[in-house]
């Protein structure tokens, strides 16, 4: 079945520097991801939780190992091949929220779709339409600091979700976050994924937000030590 | 699309930091700004040059004792120089088939008296051509004629404002006046000619026969002929027959200078050039103290819009992308510096054309476009190296990044 290989990463390896500096972040990852998964990574600290994540994410490379994103091997693409990929594929959600302090809620919910070329009045609907689904279509002429933490993570989400990405990818997206508003992105993320089938993969700490997830995927020291259907 | 989103990015983050981007466009302003104002006033001045030269009168050649080495306008010198006389220019009217009119010119300054008041004034002795030479009219009364001259009658032309100083409102006509103790009868007024290079000249002259200026300034020598062509096309060879006619007389010897207006103009040309040159240079140099202070304001904002950066990229963003979005940005401000020094020179040029009328700014459309385009460039040209610094920005680390 298709939806089998939506992410196939086959022996991939990740080592910053070389000599005495040289850290071996990721060692031999195998992992193998289908369409409408719910994924939790958790790890301790530098266990290459990121590393993973940012591979997935087409902003990093790795160094050795095959990465198949939708069958398609894209551990060689070029830099625009791969601004092509995080563009249409990819929604990334940050512990930080990342958001572009100067603009509204709703221009950054429709950044995405600016680099796709979309004209303004699609851009608008589809970003006001995003918005309503995390809740927050009342707010979409605010700042990133005129909303709460909470919020703007939410804004974080439907800019991750605008362009209909094959996958969303989530760092520690509660990690700056209360356990209100951490539970309310949780339950957001099962609700995304229960109703809208968006395949997710969500890196956290906490053991207990991690099940919330269908799947958890343990990692330490660039390895994966277990990976458990909940 | 994308475009115009740049554009409006680009807009908002030059306003958010009005201050800092005033002072970066400062350099471009200035640059801009001068050389507008100043190119056009050369070409004003040029230009108001230009017309004094050719309302002098059409087809003018101007024949001066004296050789100068030069083209230039420098007075000639007189080392072994045979006068020139008004056989001379007898010789060329009857001679150089070219030429429509010949006048010559014997010029001085003597006091000139009727009743009780004086004024010293220019005299200007001539002949029944001159009025055909140069460009200006009779206003009442009939010029000298050539019997006048060979009868060497004590009879005047005058001038505007000698007619008003000397008779006020009262008809001068038949009047005598004292010129340098002779009596000369007043026989017309000249019609108001203005001024001249910024000077009155041809208003406060008293023109005589030129017999008559021969005997009040005790020579025979000439100040020159002014000489009239028969048409645009007959100048040059105008010009050979003067020479040749004139060697003749005097020893075969070329102790004399044709000028026309056309050799005056490009005399006058290039001078301007080389002024425009040395302007042009200067705003060159003001232009690249402009870009360079828009190169590092530009390295600051990409600093400062590190994380900005990031987020694009890892949105969709090419490096394409984030090159466009910076080039516009360095742009857009050499380009309103660009704007607003072309309106301060605007300003500046309405304001000096006030004060100073001969040098009233001519403001030209390519001369503008040139400094529009020019600051657009400086702003590419630039902006290039920050904006690449800016599209090869790591995303992971420029996500980090405080
Ligand atoms: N750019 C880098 N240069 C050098 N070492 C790095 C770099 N990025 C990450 N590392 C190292 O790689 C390891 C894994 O990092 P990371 O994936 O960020 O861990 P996690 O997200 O699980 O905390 C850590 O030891 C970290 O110090
Ligand atoms: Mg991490």
């Amino acid at each position: 079945m298709e939806s089998e290989k939506l992410i196939l990463l086959e022996g991939v390896t990740k080592v910053y520097g070389s000599g005495p500096t040289r850290v071996d972040a990721l060692n031999n990852i195998n992992l193998k991801v289908s369409q409408g998964e719910f994924i939790s990574i958790i790890g301790p600290s530098g266990s290459g939780k990121s590393t993973i994540m940012n591979i997935i994410g087409c902003i990093d490379r790795p160094t050795a190992g095959r990465y198949l994103l939708e069958q398609i091997d894209v551990s060689n693409f070029k830099d625009e091949e791969l601004a092509l990929i995080r563009n249409k594929k990819i929604g990334f959600v940050f512990q930080m929220f990342n958001l572009l302090p100067r603009q509204t809620a709703l221009q950054n919910v429709q950044l995405p779709l600016l680099y796709s070329g979309i004209n303004l009045k699609e851009r608008k609907e589809r970003g006001l339409y995003m918005l309503s689904k995390v809740g927050l279509e009342g707010r979409w002429h605010h700042r990133p600091n005129e909303l709460s933490g909470g919020e703007c993570q939410r804004v974080a989400v439907a800019r991750a979700l605008v362009n209909k990405p094959s996958i969303v990818l989530a760092d520690e997206p509660t990690g700056n976050l209360d356990s209100k508003n951490s539970i309310e992105i949780i339950n957001l993320f099962k609700r995304l994924n229960e109703e809208e089938g968006v395949t997710l993969i969500m890196i956290t700490h906490n053991p207990e937000i991690a099940n919330e997830a269908k799947r958890r995927v343990y990692i330490r020291d660039g390895k994966i030590e277990e990976d458990t259907s909940l | 699309m994308k475009f115009i989103e740049f554009l409006r990015v680009a807009f908002a983050s030059i306003i958010e930091n009005s201050l800092r981007s005033f002072l970066t466009m400062l350099g471009i302003i200035i640059g801009v700004g001068s050389v507008i104002l100043l190119v056009s006033m050369t070409t004003g001045f040029r230009e108001y040059l230009v017309g004094q030269f050719m309302g002098l009168g059409t087809n003018l050649i101007i024949v001066n004792p004296g050789k100068t080495e030069t083209k230039g306008l420098g007075s000639p010198g007189f080392e072994g120089v045979q006068k020139m006389t008004k056989s001379d220019t007898i010789a060329i009217k009857r001679n150089a088939t070219s030429v429509a009119a010949a006048s010559s010119l014997i010029v001085g300054t003597a006091d000139v008296r009727y009743l009780d008041r004086e004024r010293r004034v220019m005299i200007v002795g001539t002949d029944e051509a001159f009025i055909k030479v140069i460009n200006i009219g009779v206003d009442s009364g009939s010029f000298i004629s050539a019997d006048d001259v060979d009868a060497s009658r004590r009879v005047c032309m005058i001038g505007h404002i000698v007619k008003n100083e000397l008779f006020r409102s009262k008809n001068p006509l038949g009047d005598i006046i004292k010129i340098g103790g002779s009596g000369f009868r007043v026989i017309g007024i000249m019609e108001r000619k203005g001024a001249f290079m910024g000077t009155d000249n041809f208003d406060d002259v008293v023109y005589i026969p030129v017999s008559a200026a021969e005997r009040i300034f005790n020579t025979d020598r000439l100040l020159g002929m002014r000489i009239k062509a028969r048409s645009a096309g007959m100048i040059e060879e105008a010009k050979r027959q003067i020479t040749s006619i004139l060697k003749k007389r005097h020893n075969n010897k070329e102790d004399f200078t044709i000028l026309t207006q056309e050799s005056l103009l490009s005399s006058l040309n290039a001078i301007l050039k080389t002024l425009s040159a040395v302007l042009a240079g200067i705003a060159a140099i003001s232009l690249l103290v402009g870009g360079i202070g828009i190169m590092n304001i530009m390295l600051v904002s990409v600093r400062e819009r590190t994380r900005e950066i990031g987020i694009r990229k890892a949105v969709g963003a090419t490096k394409k992308d984030i090159l466009l979005q910076f080039l516009i940005e360095s742009m857009m401000l050499s380009l309103m510096g660009g704007t607003i020094g072309i309106l301060i020179a605007f300003t500046g040029g309405f304001i000096l054309s006030r004060f100073i009328p001969q040098m009233a700014p001519v403001m030209e459309l390519w001369n503008i476009a040139l400094a529009t385009l020019f600051s657009a460039c400086v702003g590419v040209f630039f902006g290039v190296y920050p904006a690449y610094r800016a599209a090869n920005q790591e995303i992971i680390e420029a996500l980090r990044h405080e």
